[in-house]
């Protein structure tokens, strides 16, 4: 004749199953959680870095306006948040006058913008990437 | 006896066998859950952790930038550059210890004199001397006109001229006589036979005050002079001084085409980021290449204001070698 389990070795391997089981459903949840995130960090700070070279390649401290700050008080432009093409995320542009001079265009004033680039994910608003740099006024990038 | 319990009984020893099995099987199975889910958060943790790095490299390097932007702007507007830490959202004041922030070299660590040391060829350049008496009544040509400048602010490093040579395209001519910032001798041949191109002269024998550039000083007025009067033909002259902390820094001048000729300083900038994943701080440096007057050259760039205030450019631009350890 065949036995199959007790009713006590049944509860403890259902309790066993249940805690492992438990365990491993968070671990593997925090784990795509954390992968997700990396690729949003990952995929967020190229984007951001390719926003900051096409700024830089404008090479032009006023005539575009996507280095606009407001005349005369030098304060901060936000621009968007702007989607990019083809994936869900989005970019704030943020321009203003760090110090000096940042409106007037003759060679004799003198003036340093701060650009920053955050990108989040369209939806959720979440910060995936941030970068902040300077540009000078009367220097152009390239000989 | 009840019956279920003497069946029980006759059969204990087969029973615990499997139970047996069964437990060692469980064990098995434990352990290599229990591995895998270890396995599974060391790589997540790795995976975060080079996430974080590379997240924070990039900023490293815009911040970086950021410097190099800064030194230019307080160039330009004429209170010359200062070797400091800056805090990136104030750079008008010192950054805490967990702030992101840029620091622009000292000359001991990372700086050289050279880098400083704002040699310029796109003012008046003149090269002609048709006569003089100087070593026989024979025709010399001088180089005048370039000019040196040491451009950090206030409180910053005097930089020190230890030596100098110059070069050119063609011919054999040699080197006769420097005069630093004016019109007197600081150093001459005294054989009247000409050092030969392109070989360091000591200046030695100068009085160290007379080839020294205190902070915010500008010579605007220096000349070599040569051995023949032959040298306003040349297609190009170069000057490089050698500083006493052995970097040197090249002047060229270009005489068809005064785009060609350079007036560049050097600035290193390092980008430091403290946040991120784990609390690791972590640093890129950069080094460019910043020229003044970039658009205009002649009487338009040979004086202080000028070169502060026409256009200039990064005309290079790189990262140096020296990333976090």
């Amino acid at each position: 004749m065949k036995h199959g389990l007790t009713l006590v070795e049944l509860i403890i391997t259902i309790t066993l199953a249940a805690i492992l089981g438990t365990a491993a459903g968070l671990l593997f949840s925090e784990h795509i959680t954390g992968a997700m995130r990396a690729r949003d960090s990952t995929v967020g700070m190229n984007l951001a870095r390719g926003e900051m070279e096409r700024l830089d390649s404008l090479n032009n401290f006023f005539a575009t306006p996507d280095l606009n700050v407001l005349c005369p008080s030098g304060a901060e432009v936000v621009t968007g948040p702007t989607a990019f093409s083809g994936y869900p995320y989005s970019y704030t542009r943020r321009v203003r006058c760090l110090e000096g001079d940042c409106c007037a265009a003759g060679t004799n004033s003198q003036g340093v913008k701060r650009v920053q680039v955050t990108v989040t994910k369209t939806g959720s608003g979440e910060t995936v990437a941030t970068l902040v740099t300077y540009r000078t006024k009367h220097v152009a990038f390239g000989s | 006896m009840h019956p279920r319990r003497a069946f029980c009984r006759t059969t204990l020893v087969r029973r615990q066998s499997r139970c047996g099995w069964l437990l060692v099987g469980l064990i098995v199975l434990v352990s290599a859950v229990i591995l895998a889910l270890a396995g599974i958060t060391f790589f997540l943790t790795e995976h975060l952790t080079v996430t974080s790095l590379r997240q924070n490299q990039t900023k490293a390097i815009y911040l970086a930038q950021a410097g190099i932007m800064q030194a230019i702007y307080d160039f330009r507007r004429g209170t010359g550059i200062t070797l400091r830490s800056y805090k990136v959202d104030d750079p008008t004041t010192t950054p805490g210890a967990n702030d992101d922030q840029f620091i622009l070299q000292p000359i001991l660590s990372g700086n050289t004199q050279a880098d400083l040391l704002l040699m310029s060829t796109r003012g008046n350049i003149t090269v002609p001397f048709p006569q003089s008496n100087f070593c026989g009544a024979i025709s010399r040509d001088r180089f005048q006109g370039w000019t040196v400048r040491n451009v950090q602010a206030s409180g910053g490093t005097s930089l020190v001229v230890a030596s100098f040579k110059v070069n050119w395209d063609v011919g054999t001519e040699g080197i006769l006589r420097l005069d630093l910032n004016g019109t007197s001798v600081d150093w001459q041949d005294a054989t009247c036979a000409g050092f030969p191109k392109d070989t360091a002269i000591s200046l030695a024998s100068v009085p160290v005050a007379n080839r020294t550039l205190n902070p915010g000083t500008r010579w605007p007025t220096n000349r070599v002079w040569f051995t023949s009067a032959a040298m306003d033909s040349k297609a190009w002259i170069d000057i490089t001084f050698i500083m006493s902390d052995g970097f040197s820094k090249t002047v060229h001048w270009d005489s068809t085409n005064a785009a060609n000729s350079t007036a560049d300083l050097t600035v290193k900038s390092v980008g430091e980021v403290h946040a991120g994943f784990f609390p690791f701080v972590l640093w890129r440096r950069v080094s460019a290449r910043y020229r003044v007057c970039a658009t205009v050259s002649g009487s338009q760039c040979n004086a202080t204001s000028e070169e502060e205030t026409q256009p200039g450019a990064l005309v290079a631009y790189q990262e140096l070698t020296a990333l976090t350890p």
